[in-house]
């Protein structure tokens, strides 16, 4: 259930909309019970294991829910608190177990290379995401947080499908709230539509671009590619995450309020940070928000040599979350290591440097990352690495006046996209352009719809940056 | 706005079930995903979200229009390639060179050398025809990259047995290569192309073909070969088919297609030329066997194996042999070996074109095959 794919666009949600504003608004509960069934059907149209699976650990994260909040009324903190912890060990387990196991039974001999429907059972789309949605509700119920409804709120929470596969990861009261009571409306269900027309353009027409143009010099690096090509790879790579990521994010939160949710915002314009501690602040930020809340103990409490530690290990269980494999555990390790390095001996650097090399700077670091993450396995990183530097053979010429060509555009039209600029501008037409301005807006985002559509029906192989996939 | 999306998605959603489903695509050449191709029934086979998937985008309204939206919008932001084919300068799309994977040369030198040793006592020659991505080199984007077809060719001249002359034609096609000698949308050479091919190779085939007269007549426009079709790149371009037609009004020809058994008295096929697959009109398309009788004085006989863009090459051949087989080895079930008794066949021509053979997984087996007696 990718929302970009015209089967999800066209077909399920015309359909979701029209079954969901069926049910009239009085009768809450009755368009829960909509919501939750479609999310279903539409899960387990892709993934019909997966919805199994699904099922599974939202039954036992009710039940999880439950045992912990009783306890938690009685004051058996303790005891919710070993809940919690088994609850997570549980999770964890099944987590680790549905990522590594296909790749061990591969090694082993036991499962041919293909089987597409086995790899499905074994890792459900969005997995990653509802089960560190399933975690973060448990340890704010453990942390007093109230169980509000019944089932079908705990699991409509968890599933609801405009964030299921992608996010955002939602605060249990928030969602809960939201769950048992909202207010749908055509300014909303507008907001959305643009939003999510936004989103797709983001995905799939720049994130689509960059992430063709990062692909094909990837698929160049044993034939030897030179620096400045690798360069334009890295940071078409950078912006293929970003664009592919906040694009979805934007795309669950316009689908969201169609539906009469408001979910917060997940991006805040990361490139413009400063450093990379700046940047896990505005990158997926309900996400990064866990695993920081996980670990690191809130200022003013703890050692600031536990608090580091803290960073550390949430960055690198951030790592390990995004994908089965030891390039995700390099990335959290690196990602660990720059956080407590910029913390600690380098500020002292940042702080008298001008904003504009800080920005550099911190975009260079997290495009390695991102390389570290995404190359296809850890000796590819390292010679791109390498290419990047003069290993591939050259610096300057042949294919990098082709990557140039094919890049120059759409990278300057991707760092207008990464800033606020936009943003202002729509503003400033809303505000100042009274019926003609929108006008104008309406007919520049259906514009962009079209373009996406016809994007998404023919660009060649599109894999996006799924976490856990 | 909210409305106008909400519209927007429901009457895409309506036109998605009121027009009629189409079976096939002239603009992408393929036939597209049919309602009965999902597998309802199978839910757990992993197939029915990708199959539905496959059926909405292909039967989605406004598809061609679409289509030409993503690839303007795509080349004005500097798109060049599109599934490993570039769009060069005169609108001319050139398919990259890959270079085969490690191992798959030797696998197919070592199986046709154990071939042709079986027919060691007759002329033996391989005809290897670079693709357009290694001649029109200078036609490519700037700094494109394709793989190192060269020393591919290289490779394959140094790997032959000395019982196969290795006849090398890139130079003499980098020497033309400013005239029509590859089609702008289809991966092979034109019939031009082929004429020169022929003329470097006639004496090192011990031909003597200076008394031939030729003469090139366009018989159909506005062909729109794979490499168009498939990646929607320079809709406007499209090529011409020229045949060569020999002058000597004496000399003649019958072809026997040996699969349905017409004979026709010409190589080509008019009807082809009506159709989508113009390059049919080469003997009507790919076939296992054909059999050519000329009025050739020569008491040569030559077995052609080829992959079927050979056959723009043969009618060059034909003064030179009074009988040509022309085999496709991958289509081909018979037996080699008793042909060439039974026909008494003096010359074998091996003729493949270097970019798809660098690809060809099935090459190795199928001439191991071929050369076992049956």
């Amino acid at each position: 259930m990718v929302t970009s794919e015209s089967l999800f666009l066209f077909l399920c949600l015309p359909v979701a909309l029209l079954l969901y504003y069926l049910m009239p608004a009085r009768y809450r509960t009755a368009r829960n019970v909509v919501l939750f069934l479609e999310g279903l059907v539409i899960y387990a149209y892709a993934e019909p294991v997966g919805a199994l699976i699904l099922l599974a650990a939202i039954a036992a994260g009710y039940a999880f829910a439950k045992t912990i909040a009783r306890y938690d009324r009685q004051g058996h903190y303790h005891a919710a608190g070993r809940i919690l912890f088994y609850a997570v060990c549980l999770y964890l387990a099944v987590f680790l177990l549905l990522c590594y196991l296909p790749a061990l039974l591969q090694r082993t001999g036991a499962l041919s290379e293909d089987s597409m429907p086995v790899r499905s059972i074994f890792y459900p789309l969005g997995m990653a995401f509802w089960l560190l949605q399933i975690l973060s509700f448990l340890t704010e119920i453990a942390n007093g947080a109230e169980l509000k409804g019944g089932f079908l709120n705990f699991a409509l929470s968890v599933s609801l499908f405009p964030k299921l596969v992608r996010g955002p990861v939602m605060i249990y009261k928030d969602i809960s709230d939201q769950v048992a009571d909202r207010k749908e409306s055509l300014s909303l269900f507008g907001e959305g539509s643009s939003r999510f027309i936004a989103g797709l353009g983001k995905a799939v027409i720049l994130g689509g671009t960059a992430g063709s143009i990062w692909k094909s010099v990837l698929s160049h690096l044993k034939a030897g590619v030179p620096a400045a090509a690798a360069w334009i790879g890295l940071v078409c790579l950078s912006f293929f995450v970003y664009f592919a990521v906040s694009g979805f994010m934007d795309m669950a939160e316009g689908l969201g309020m169609m539906f009469g949710f408001q979910f917060p915002a997940s991006f805040r314009y990361p490139f413009i940070s400063k450093s990379v501690s700046e940047f896990t602040k505005r990158w997926d930020m309900t996400v990064t928000d866990f695993f920081r809340s996980s670990f690191v103990a809130p200022k003013g409490s703890g050692t600031r040599s536990s608090r580091l530690r803290g960073v550390f290990f949430a960055a690198l269980f951030f790592g390990i979350w995004q994908k089965a494999g030891l390039n995700a555990l390099i990335f959290g390790i690196y990602a660990g290591a720059v956080l407590v390095f910029e913390k600690t001996v380098f500020y002292r650097v940042l702080r008298i440097l001008p904003a504009a090399i800080r920005r550099l700077i911190t975009f260079l670091a997290v495009s390695v990352g991102w390389l570290i993450l995404f190359s296809p396995d850890l000796k590819s990183a390292v010679s791109y690495f390498a290419a990047m530097f003069g290993g591939g053979g050259a610096f300057v010429g042949g294919m990098s006046s082709y990557y140039f060509r094919w890049g120059i555009l759409p990278v300057l039209i991707m760092i207008l996209a990464s800033t606020p600029l936009l943003k202002r501008w729509k503003n400033r037409i809303l505000s100042n352009g009274g019926r003609q301005g929108r006008i104008v807006l309406g007919v520049g985002y259906a514009l962009v719809f079209v373009l996406a559509v016809s994007f998404v029906l023919f660009s060649p192989g599109m894999t996006f940056p799924y976490p856990g996939r | 706005m909210g409305l106008a999306f909400a519209a927007l998605l429901g009457i895409v959603f309506l036109l998605f079930f009121l027009l009629k489903d189409r079976t096939y695509s002239v603009e992408e050449h393929r036939s597209l995903a049919q309602v009965s191709e999902i597998p309802f029934q199978n839910v757990f086979g992993g197939e029915l979200s990708p199959k539905t998937q496959a059926y909405v985008n292909d039967q989605f309204p406004f598809r061609n229009a679409l289509r030409r939206i993503r690839t303007r919008t795509a080349q004005i932001l500097g798109e060049r390639e599109y599934g490993g084919i570039y769009k060069g300068s005169d609108n001319w799309l050139i398919e990259a060179f890959e270079e085969p994977r490690d191992g798959l040369l030797a696998e197919q030198t070592a199986s046709l050398n154990s071939f042709a040793g079986q027919f060691s006592r007759l002329n033996q020659y391989f005809i290897l025809v670079p693709s357009a991505s290694e001649i029109l080199k200078p036609k490519l984007p700037k700094g494109a990259y394709t793989g190192d077809e060269e020393a591919y060719l290289k490779a394959w001249e140094e790997g032959l047995s000395e019982k196969i002359s290795y006849i090398d034609i890139s130079k003499t096609l980098r020497n033309h290569r400013d005239e029509y000698i590859y089609y702008r949308t289809e991966p092979c050479w034109t019939s031009m192309g082929a004429y020169f091919a022929f003329r470097e190779a006639a004496p090192l085939m011990g031909l003597s073909v200076d008394s031939d007269r030729y003469e090139a007549m366009p018989v159909a426009n506005g062909f729109r070969g794979v490499l168009s079709t498939s990646t929607g790149y320079a809709p406007e371009s499209s090529d011409t088919i020229t045949l060569y037609f020999n002058q000597d009004a004496t000399f003649t020809q019958v072809m026997k297609d040996e699969e349905s058994g017409e004979k026709s008295v010409s190589l080509y096929d008019a009807s082809a030329l009506e159709t989508e697959d113009k390059l049919d009109v080469f003997f009507g398309g790919a076939k296992p066997q054909v059999t050519i009788s000329t009025t050739s004085l020569s008491n040569r006989k030559l077995l052609v194996l080829e992959d079927r863009y050979g056959s723009a090459f043969v009618p060059f051949l034909m003064t030179g042999f009074s009988e040509i087989t022309v085999v496709n080895p991958s289509l081909y079930e018979g037996d080699i070996a008793s042909l060439v008794r039974r026909e008494g066949i003096t010359d074998i021509l091996y003729l493949y074109q270097s970019g798809n053979l660098a690809r060809d997984e099935s090459f190795a087996k199928t001439y191991q095959k071929l050369g076992e007696e049956k």
